[in-house]
């Protein structure tokens, strides 16, 4: 054996040792893999809330969209769903849910700005808002005004990764590169709600009406749901 | 899935003292890394828009290292080019770990520009790694942009493109009109979606263009830089090209004959980008030329 073959077994057994690592590090639990169907865990009526058939098209929840809408959203989640709720009063809510069983660092939930951007409309962050789902609980979630030639549309959003509430792009990946090394691949859900606004002036009493909205649904679901809907109040 | 079997040629090239034989560990181990990093490459990022632009710069970096067979035979080694080569390999090799676990691909495809290098540097010495630098730069091209930087390129690109082609063809008396990135034409409402923003021909054609200036190795740098300058405006210039002729064909044509021409076009716009890059390459020698002869 030359000195030079020995240097090429050297760099062969540093290669194998770093394909080796990375198959011990890589994450194999998933938290995400019995959930139920969306459409079984939110009820159709709660309070004085009440599911109808929708009065516009809601907003897709992936930024391509192709030729066929659904495919474009089935291609993207395991699970969406998208309701229009009524109130006793008349106001009326849009909720649309997007399930992904694995977040990974390139395939994860598309964020709303971005898909009501892609769909033609103009998007404005009103900032962070804390949503207050109980005496005990409350999320942070993101505010967004969005306005197309023909409809202005005032949304609150947010995204749960595996246990934690991160709407930030590198929150997101930082919760899904954490959760990663403790060897899981968290699930993630978008939680989305929206409604027309006659001007941009009327952005705020639609963001209470969404969060009142958001609150009764909470109230109304089984503790393991309200988990699955908004995580634990983890920190890091 | 590539890699390794370039880097028979040297051994092929340099049977005398048997050096060659070095090469097949090292080429096991690079199958055994990158293997599977290629496949996933394939099926997260090429496989989404065309599959074309990431094939063409493996298939060039394979050319390249071919080109550079000679250079891989030359050894002459140093002890502080071998300790940097050792550390380059074994952070190249922590960085591949990390990023194939965790799926952070810029960190596992990245993890090439550290690995090549220190090998070359390791088995050849610092002289070849030197004159090798434009093989194992080329890798860049083949590092996926991530996501988040996609997106926040994408919403400006996008907008630039309906905007332009929003412009043409009002300006050419269409009834046309559009909502950020949605444009109506007539009775058609049509997206410019993450594809139709070039980005990916972007990458390519930089990809290309790069390495037609390295090989082209022009005397005149203001000819190399000017051509360099040149590659994002002729690529988004094609581009805009490529949507106009989509848009015109769904309101001439409708809405079956825009999507049947969709994929075609986009090679026609590698064609039509890398042409004008050519043209312009022959204008600016020509220019040079008679430059030169006027003075």
């Amino acid at each position: 054996m030359t000195a030079g073959f020995v240097r090429g077994l050297a760099v062969l057994a540093l290669l194998a040792a770093a394909a080796y690592s990375a198959a011990l590090l890589t994450p194999r639990q998933e938290p995400g893999r019995d959930t139920p169907r969306l459409v079984a865990l939110i009820p159709e009526r709660f309070g004085s809330w009440a599911a109808e058939p929708a009065e516009v098209l809601p907003v897709l929840l992936v930024p391509d969209v192709l030729a066929d809408a659904e495919a474009s959203q089935s291609a993207s989640y395991d699970d969406v769903l998208m309701r229009t709720y009524r109130r006793a009063d008349g106001a009326r809510v849009m909720v649309a849910l997007a399930y992904g069983r694995r977040q990974t660092q390139e395939i994860k939930i598309h964020r709303p700005e971005l898909c009501y951007y892609a769909q033609g409309f103009v998007v404005s962050g009103l900032g962070s808002r804390p949503v207050q789902l109980d005496s005990a609980r409350s999320v942070e979630s993101r505010a967004l005004l969005t306005e197309n030639r023909a409809r202005t549309e005032v949304v609150t959003y947010w995204i749960r990764v595996g246990e934690r509430v991160a709407n930030d792009a590198w929150d997101i990946r930082w919760t899904i590169f954490r959760d990663g090394l403790d060897g899981q691949v968290p699930d993630g859900l978008l939680v989305r709600a929206s409604s027309l606004s006659e001007n941009s002036a009327g952005a705020e009493r639609e963001l209470v009406l969404q969060h009142e909205f958001l609150a009764d649904l909470y109230g109304a679901l089984p503790s393991a749901t309200q988990r699955f809907l908004a995580g634990r109040e983890v920190t890091l | 899935m590539t890699l390794g079997t370039t880097i028979v040629l040297p051994g092929r090239l340099a049977p005398a003292r048997g050096s060659g034989a070095m090469w097949w560990p090292v080429i096991a181990g690079l199958l055994v890394l990158y293997l599977p990093t290629y496949r996933d490459l394939d099926t997260v990022y090429w496989a989404r828009e065309n599959g074309a632009p990431g094939i063409v710069v493996v298939a060039i970096w394979l050319w390249l290292v071919w080109r550079a067979r000679a250079d891989l035979r030359t050894q002459r080694r140093t002890p502080i080019g071998s300790a940097i080569g050792w550390i380059a390999i074994v952070t190249g090799a922590a960085l591949y770990a990390l990023g194939r676990s965790q799926q952070l691909f810029q960190l596992e495809v990245g993890s090439q520009l550290l690995i090549v290098p220190g090998i070359t540097l390791v088995l050849l010495g610092p002289a070849a790694t030197r004159k090798l630098w434009f093989v194992w730069a080329f890798l860049v091209f083949t590092v996926p942009l991530p996501g988040s930087l996609i997106d926040s390129l994408l919403v400006p690109l996008k907008e630039f493109v309906a905007a332009a082609v929003t412009d043409v063809l009002f300006f050419a008396g269409l009834p046309i009109a559009r909502d950020g990135v949605v444009i109506y034409a007539g009775p058609y409402q049509l997206f410019i979606a993450d594809a139709c923003s070039g980005l990916n021909q972007l990458v390519a054609l930089a990809a290309i263009g790069v390495l037609y200036v390295h090989v082209a190795a022009h005397q005149a740098r203001v000819h190399s830089a000017l051509l360099l300058a040149a590659i994002v405006p002729v690529a988004t210039m094609a581009n805009v090209l490529r949507v106009t002729t989509l848009v015109l064909a769904t309101y001439f044509g409708g809405d079956a004959l825009g999507r049947q021409l969709h994929d075609y076009v986009s090679y026609a716009e590698i064609a039509v980008a890398f042409g004008s890059f050519f043209v312009l390459d022959h204008a600016l020698t020509a220019w040079r030329r008679h430059r030169r002869s006027a003075a």
